[in-house]
């Protein structure tokens, strides 16, 4: 059953997140072209301002998608779960556990989506920065095969500490994914409990959720980075950020699960539909 | 509902009556069969259990057979359609000379007007 | 298991103060129609959300064929609620495939022959169709089911004379024998020669189960008439 879930989950959410990430790349191709554009050495004054405009309106579509994508999700989870179309929702043949997964399982897929096609269009926007800017015919590939080089030289690929970080920062990357999907059902799920006002329910829970995870961070983080920077000097400013960022990814799976089993238990045992 | 039925009398005992009249009166012929229980109960718009309890008596009767092959047909004894449609006629009949008199026509009456209104010469 | 639906002790409570269903124990048999009678807010909805896992019971339970509301139970109910759940993005046929995958008792050729004989185009997405023939949509959907208990919720209140014999039709010509159809109502007189029993509920508590023959045999009168006669204000 959680196959056909997902399939129809899939099918009929992909569009909308679709469309927003295509948009994106769209914005930032279109961003980046204005480096080739004589900008800063053009007499029309007018140009350059235009040319800003395009950057902040490729900055805030960054802002916009990201957003976007995640309040669409949120939308659809409440919309299916908890208005007219919860009826069929809740009257499938299926376990709550089935029901939950096939939500946050495409939430997450669209959450690592995003993140990945706003990496892309920094990439595309930065790329073409570079390129349009060195004058010397620089091509694409030399870009970045010259960015690697650099790495190279600067012992980036034996430094031990550095690929702690990266690990650490792709842990930390992959948490985020699964609390973002996680907050979103479990601050929708709990504002089912507030009678009457349930979408402000909702955002209440997630701002609350999120509050509680930030003084959990403060209260386990703090002391530990003190700790360390007190008692010897670290090398490297990896050596503190590495532990924070495994420590923040800890946490947010710690919490993730606590809201899985939660808003699982909401649905099973507390669901109340008007 | 195509059936006209009111809630005064029992159901039951409406849709036999109008299942007889459209076996007496040929609308299902002799021999032939006669749609299922379902279909009838949702032309009248009745609960099939009635419709079913409606069919049984019939069956009593003699005026429907179940075939095991072709589910319910209407019999082919003419003799008992006739007869019952006698019984119809004899009830309506019956039901008509009752409100003649309750008008205050005596026999002489009913069968002149009887004459009138079926084109006839009166005596 | 001769009993359908078990219900014991049923009780809800809205909002802590606002008792829908008070202490309600009621079974129901296999192969009946059955009326699910009473004015408005006497809990009748409330009940059949409860049997359907949508509402949770404040105390007491709702069995149907032995077990609780869950995945097993839904798997053998077909459930009319008294809204739209159908999502307006979708195109018919896309709702066939659905109920199809997750139903194993949807019989979607039973589907396509109803909606042709109304004309009704599988391509339209819901959202084209007016609001008559999207209840006859989901109404379809809900009768193409083999289910063995088919929940209907004032399946025909606010239709015109031509959609409630059709709805009438539908629900007649489709369930199957031994399977029970409970069908919640304020409008007894247009059903009531099509129920075998009733079930009167008045603020939450059960006045009366009773065959339909019973209370005209008894009574002297009609459901209808009977019914305005409980219920006088």
């Amino acid at each position: 059953m959680l196959g056909k879930l997902l399939k129809h989950e899939w099918r009929e959410i992909w569009k909308i997140p679709a469309i927003l990430l295509g948009i994106l790349l769209v914005v930032s191709v279109f961003a980046g072209s204005t480096f080739f554009a004589p900008v800063w050495d053009s007499e029309l004054s007018g140009l350059g301002i235009l040319a800003m405009l395009v950057w902040m309106l490729y900055y805030f579509a960054i802002i916009g998608v990201s957003i976007g994508v995640t309040l669409y999700l949120a939308i659809h989870f409440y919309k299916t779960m908890f208005t007219d179309e919860g009826y069929l929702t809740h009257t499938l043949p299926v376990t709550s556990h089935e029901l939950l997964l096939s939500k946050i399982l495409p939430m997450m897929a669209w959450q690592m989506l995003a993140t990945v096609a706003i990496l892309i269009s920094v990439a595309i926007f930065g790329s073409m920065a570079i390129l349009a800017l060195h004058s010397d015919g620089l091509t694409f590939r030399e870009v970045y095969r010259q960015i690697f080089e650099v790495l190279a030289e600067e012992g980036f690929f034996g430094n031990m500490s550095l690929i702690g970080f990266i690990t650490s920062m792709l842990c930390a990357f992959l948490a985020g994914i699964v609390s973002g999907a996680m907050m979103i059902v479990g601050s929708v799920s709990i504002g089912q409990m507030v009678g009457k006002h349930k979408v402000l329910g909702s955002i209440g829970a997630y701002f609350a959720i999120n509050t509680v995870v930030q003084i959990l961070s403060c209260i386990v983080f703090v002391p530990v980075v003190v700790f360390k920077v007190s008692n010897e000097m670290p090398e490297s400013v990896f050596d503190v950020l590495t532990p924070c960022y495994f420590g923040m990814s800890v946490l947010a799976i710690l919490v993730s699960v606590g809201l899985y089993f939660l808003s699982e238990y909401l649905i099973r045992r507390k669901l109340n539909l008007d | 509902m195509a059936w006209n039925l009111n809630s005064d009398r029992p159901i039951y005992a409406q849709i036999l009556e109008r299942i007889q009249m459209q076996i007496v009166s040929g609308v299902y012929q002799p021999g032939t069969k006669i749609p299922s229980v379902r279909e009838l109960a949702a032309d009248a718009g009745v609960n099939p259990n009635t419709m079913q309890k409606a069919l049984a008596e019939l069956e009593r009767s003699g005026l429907v057979m179940t075939q095991r092959t072709s589910g319910r047909v209407v019999t082919e004894d003419l003799n008992m359609i006739k007869e019952i449609r006698n019984q119809l006629a004899g009830e309506q009949v019956k039901e008509f000379v009752k409100k003649m008199k309750d008008l205050g026509f005596d026999r002489e009456d009913i069968i002149d007007l009887l004459t009138k209104e079926t084109g006839g010469e009166s005596a | 298991m001769s009993e359908l639906v078990e219900i014991r002790n049923l009780t809800k409570v809205y909002d802590k103060k606002k008792t829908a269903l008070n202490g309600l124990n009621l079974t129901l048999p296999r192969g009946r129609i059955i009326g699910l009678l009473g004015p408005n807010g006497s809990g009748k909805t409330t009940l059949i959300k409860i049997m359907n896992g949508l509402l949770t019971p404040t105390e007491g339970e709702v069995l149907v064929g032995g077990e609780k509301p869950g995945p097993v139970t839904k798997a053998h109910i077909s459930y009319l609620p008294e809204r739209t759940y159908l999502s307006a993005g979708k195109k018919v046929s896309e709702l066939l495939a659905f109920f199809e995958d997750f139903y194993e008792d949807f019989r979607p050729e039973r589907a396509r022959e109803m909606l042709a004989s109304l004309s009704i185009d599988e391509n339209a997405k819901i959202k084209t169709l007016s609001k008559g023939t999207r209840e006859k949509v989901q109404l379809i959907l809900v009768m193409s089911r083999d289910a063995d208990l088919f929940v209907l919720d004032e399946p025909i209140a606010g239709v015109d004379p031509a959609a409630r014999d059709y709805i009438i039709r539908t629900i007649i010509t489709n369930y199957n024998e031994n399977a029970t159809v409970l069908l919640s109502t304020h409008l007894i007189s247009d059903i009531e020669n099509i129920l075998d029993e009733v079930v009167f509920l008045k603020e939450g508590n059960l006045v009366l189960q009773a065959t339909v023959e019973e209370i005209r045999e008894q009574k002297g009168k009609s459901v209808d008439a009977y019914f305005r006669e409980v219920f006088a204000c």
